[in-house]
Protein backbone atom coordinates (compact mmCIF):
# COMPACT_ATOMS: atom_id res chain seq x y z
CA UNK A 1 0.00 0.00 0.00
CA UNK A 2 1.40 3.40 -0.97
CA UNK A 3 1.77 6.43 1.28
CA UNK A 4 -1.32 8.10 -0.12
CA UNK A 5 -3.50 5.09 0.68
CA UNK A 6 -2.03 4.79 4.16
CA UNK A 7 -2.67 8.44 4.89
CA UNK A 8 -6.25 8.29 3.59
CA UNK A 9 -7.02 5.11 5.52
CA UNK A 10 -5.62 6.68 8.67
CA UNK A 11 -7.76 9.76 8.18
CA UNK A 12 -10.78 7.60 7.33
CA UNK A 13 -10.33 5.78 10.63
CA UNK A 14 -10.35 9.13 12.43
CA UNK A 15 -13.46 10.22 10.55
CA UNK A 16 -15.13 6.82 10.77
CA UNK A 17 -18.64 6.79 9.35
CA UNK A 18 -21.02 5.87 12.15
CA UNK A 19 -24.55 4.66 11.61
CA UNK A 20 -27.17 6.70 13.45
CA UNK A 21 -28.69 4.72 16.30
CA UNK A 22 -31.98 4.41 14.46
CA UNK A 23 -30.45 2.85 11.38
CA UNK A 24 -29.76 -0.72 12.24
CA UNK A 25 -31.31 -3.06 14.70
CA UNK A 26 -31.70 -6.59 13.38
CA UNK A 27 -34.76 -7.63 15.36
CA UNK A 28 -36.55 -4.35 14.69
CA UNK A 29 -35.71 -4.55 11.00
CA UNK A 30 -37.23 -7.99 10.71
CA UNK A 31 -40.25 -7.30 12.86
CA UNK A 32 -41.02 -4.00 11.14
CA UNK A 33 -41.59 -5.87 7.93
CA UNK A 34 -44.11 -8.16 9.57
CA UNK A 35 -42.40 -11.03 7.84
CA UNK A 36 -40.59 -12.54 10.69
CA UNK A 37 -42.07 -11.24 13.91
CA UNK A 38 -41.19 -13.55 16.71
CA UNK A 39 -38.23 -15.11 14.97
CA UNK A 40 -35.92 -13.59 17.49
CA UNK A 41 -36.81 -14.08 21.12
CA UNK B 1 -24.95 -22.49 9.42
CA UNK B 2 -25.40 -19.28 11.41
CA UNK B 3 -28.13 -19.35 14.07
CA UNK B 4 -30.38 -16.42 14.95
CA UNK B 5 -28.13 -15.07 17.68
CA UNK B 6 -25.10 -15.38 15.46
CA UNK B 7 -26.91 -13.59 12.66
CA UNK B 8 -27.88 -10.67 14.92
CA UNK B 9 -24.37 -10.46 16.29
CA UNK B 10 -22.83 -10.36 12.82
CA UNK B 11 -25.32 -7.72 11.68
CA UNK B 12 -24.57 -5.52 14.67
CA UNK B 13 -20.89 -5.72 13.87
CA UNK B 14 -21.56 -4.49 10.36
CA UNK B 15 -24.00 -1.69 11.03
CA UNK B 16 -21.50 1.12 10.38
CA UNK B 17 -20.26 -0.54 7.20
CA UNK B 18 -23.80 -1.14 5.95
CA UNK B 19 -24.73 2.44 6.67
CA UNK B 20 -21.61 3.84 5.00
CA UNK B 21 -22.31 1.79 1.88
CA UNK B 22 -26.04 2.59 1.68
CA UNK B 23 -25.29 6.27 2.32
CA UNK B 24 -22.67 6.40 -0.41
CA UNK B 25 -25.09 4.96 -2.96
CA UNK B 26 -28.27 6.76 -1.96
CA UNK B 27 -26.60 10.15 -1.69
CA UNK B 28 -27.23 11.10 -5.29
CA UNK B 29 -25.42 14.06 -6.78
CA UNK B 30 -28.52 16.23 -6.80
CA UNK B 31 -28.92 16.05 -3.02
CA UNK B 32 -28.08 19.26 -1.25
CA UNK B 33 -26.27 18.78 2.02
CA UNK B 34 -28.94 20.54 4.03
CA UNK B 35 -30.63 19.18 7.12
CA UNK B 36 -33.77 18.03 5.32
CA UNK B 37 -31.85 16.12 2.68
CA UNK B 38 -29.64 14.55 5.32
CA UNK B 39 -32.68 13.47 7.27
CA UNK B 40 -34.32 11.92 4.21
CA UNK B 41 -31.04 10.33 3.25
CA UNK B 42 -30.63 8.78 6.69
CA UNK B 43 -34.16 7.40 6.48
CA UNK B 44 -33.48 5.99 3.00
CA UNK B 45 -30.31 4.36 4.29
CA UNK B 46 -32.21 2.95 7.27
CA UNK B 47 -34.88 1.55 4.93
CA UNK B 48 -32.24 0.00 2.67
CA UNK B 49 -30.55 -1.62 5.65
CA UNK B 50 -33.81 -2.95 7.09
CA UNK B 51 -34.73 -4.42 3.72
CA UNK B 52 -31.27 -5.90 3.37
CA UNK B 53 -31.38 -7.52 6.81
CA UNK B 54 -34.66 -9.18 5.93
CA UNK B 55 -33.33 -10.39 2.57
CA UNK B 56 -30.20 -11.69 4.25
CA UNK B 57 -32.15 -13.55 6.88
CA UNK B 58 -34.30 -15.22 4.25
CA UNK B 59 -31.26 -16.10 2.15
CA UNK B 60 -29.12 -17.20 5.08
CA UNK B 61 -29.35 -20.92 4.29
CA UNK B 62 -27.65 -20.16 0.96
CA UNK B 63 -24.57 -18.75 2.67
CA UNK B 64 -22.06 -21.58 2.60
CA UNK B 65 -18.99 -19.79 3.92
CA UNK B 66 -19.43 -18.03 7.26
CA UNK B 67 -16.17 -16.18 6.74
CA UNK B 68 -17.65 -14.47 3.71
CA UNK B 69 -20.54 -13.01 5.70
CA UNK B 70 -19.33 -9.41 5.48
CA UNK B 71 -18.92 -9.40 1.69
CA UNK B 72 -22.17 -11.32 1.27
CA UNK B 73 -24.11 -8.91 3.49
CA UNK B 74 -22.61 -5.81 1.88
CA UNK B 75 -23.48 -7.16 -1.54
CA UNK B 76 -27.11 -7.40 -0.45
CA UNK B 77 -26.97 -3.83 0.90
CA UNK B 78 -25.35 -2.68 -2.36
CA UNK B 79 -28.00 -4.31 -4.54
CA UNK B 80 -30.88 -3.13 -2.36
CA UNK B 81 -29.58 0.45 -2.29
CA UNK B 82 -29.05 0.54 -6.06
CA UNK B 83 -32.56 -0.85 -6.54
CA UNK B 84 -33.97 1.85 -4.22
CA UNK B 85 -32.07 4.57 -6.06
CA UNK B 86 -33.39 3.36 -9.40
CA UNK B 87 -36.95 3.58 -8.08
CA UNK B 88 -36.29 6.98 -6.56
CA UNK B 89 -34.64 8.39 -9.66
CA UNK B 90 -36.11 6.58 -12.63
CA UNK B 91 -34.16 8.68 -15.11
CA UNK B 92 -30.84 8.50 -13.27
CA UNK B 93 -27.98 6.64 -14.86
CA UNK B 94 -27.12 4.62 -11.78
CA UNK B 95 -23.50 3.65 -11.67
CA UNK B 96 -22.58 5.72 -14.68
CA UNK B 97 -19.64 8.09 -14.55
CA UNK B 98 -20.53 11.64 -13.71
CA UNK B 99 -18.49 14.78 -14.11
CA UNK B 100 -16.41 15.98 -11.21
CA UNK B 101 -18.47 18.50 -9.21
CA UNK B 102 -17.76 22.17 -9.58
CA UNK B 103 -14.84 23.33 -7.49
CA UNK B 104 -16.96 25.64 -5.33
CA UNK B 105 -19.18 22.74 -4.31
CA UNK B 106 -16.41 20.43 -3.24
CA UNK B 107 -15.21 21.38 0.18
CA UNK B 108 -16.24 23.48 3.10
CA UNK B 109 -13.15 24.80 4.85
CA UNK B 110 -15.08 25.39 8.06
CA UNK B 111 -15.36 21.69 8.90
CA UNK B 112 -12.77 19.30 10.21
CA UNK B 113 -14.27 16.36 8.35
CA UNK B 114 -12.10 17.20 5.37
CA UNK B 115 -11.85 13.70 3.94
CA UNK B 116 -15.50 12.84 4.52
CA UNK B 117 -16.61 15.97 2.70
CA UNK B 118 -14.27 15.28 -0.18
CA UNK B 119 -15.60 11.73 -0.45
CA UNK B 120 -19.21 12.89 -0.23
CA UNK B 121 -18.60 15.18 -3.18
CA UNK B 122 -17.19 12.43 -5.38
CA UNK B 123 -19.53 11.20 -8.08
CA UNK B 124 -20.55 7.59 -8.38
CA UNK B 125 -19.16 4.97 -8.66
CA UNK B 126 -16.09 6.56 -7.04
CA UNK B 127 -17.85 7.45 -3.79
CA UNK B 128 -18.84 3.86 -3.11
CA UNK B 129 -15.46 2.41 -4.09
CA UNK B 130 -13.61 4.90 -1.88
CA UNK B 131 -15.97 4.27 1.01
CA UNK B 132 -15.45 0.52 0.85
CA UNK B 133 -11.69 0.70 0.27
CA UNK B 134 -10.64 3.41 2.70
CA UNK B 135 -13.37 3.46 5.35
CA UNK B 136 -14.19 -0.25 5.46
CA UNK B 137 -10.75 -1.60 4.54
CA UNK B 138 -12.12 -3.92 1.88
CA UNK B 139 -9.71 -5.25 -0.72
CA UNK B 140 -10.21 -4.69 -4.44
CA UNK B 141 -11.33 -8.33 -4.72
CA UNK B 142 -13.88 -7.87 -1.95
CA UNK B 143 -15.21 -4.64 -3.50
CA UNK B 144 -15.55 -6.51 -6.77
CA UNK B 145 -17.61 -9.17 -5.01
CA UNK B 146 -19.81 -6.58 -3.27
CA UNK B 147 -20.52 -4.40 -6.31
CA UNK B 148 -20.57 -7.13 -8.95
CA UNK B 149 -18.03 -5.27 -11.08
CA UNK B 150 -14.78 -6.71 -12.35
CA UNK B 151 -11.53 -6.36 -10.44
CA UNK B 152 -10.10 -4.37 -13.35
CA UNK B 153 -13.03 -1.95 -13.27
CA UNK B 154 -12.63 -1.45 -9.53
CA UNK B 155 -8.90 -0.80 -9.91
CA UNK B 156 -9.61 1.83 -12.58
CA UNK B 157 -12.28 3.48 -10.46
CA UNK B 158 -9.99 3.51 -7.46
CA UNK B 159 -7.21 5.04 -9.51
CA UNK B 160 -9.45 7.83 -10.80
CA UNK B 161 -10.87 8.36 -7.33
CA UNK B 162 -7.35 8.79 -5.93
CA UNK B 163 -6.62 11.48 -8.53
CA UNK B 164 -9.82 13.35 -7.69
CA UNK B 165 -9.29 13.01 -3.95
CA UNK B 166 -5.68 14.16 -4.20
CA UNK B 167 -6.75 17.18 -6.20
CA UNK B 168 -9.46 18.11 -3.71
CA UNK B 169 -7.38 17.47 -0.62
CA UNK B 170 -4.37 19.36 -1.95
CA UNK B 171 -6.49 22.48 -1.93
CA UNK B 172 -7.07 21.94 1.77
CA UNK B 173 -3.39 21.45 2.61
CA UNK B 174 -4.29 17.95 3.66
CA UNK B 175 -0.89 16.51 2.89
Amino acid sequence: MNQFDKKIRQKAAEEKIKAPESVSHPQAALQSKNHAAGIFE
Amino acid sequence: MIDNDGFCQQIRGLEDAMYALAYSILRNDQDAADAISESILNQDAADAISESILKAYCALPQLKNRNAFKSWMLKIVNNTSVEMLRKKLPTAQVGEDFDIPAEDDRLDCSTKMVLREAVDHLAQPYRTVVTLFYYEDLSVMEISAVTGQSVIAIRKQLSRARTMLRESLNKEDFF
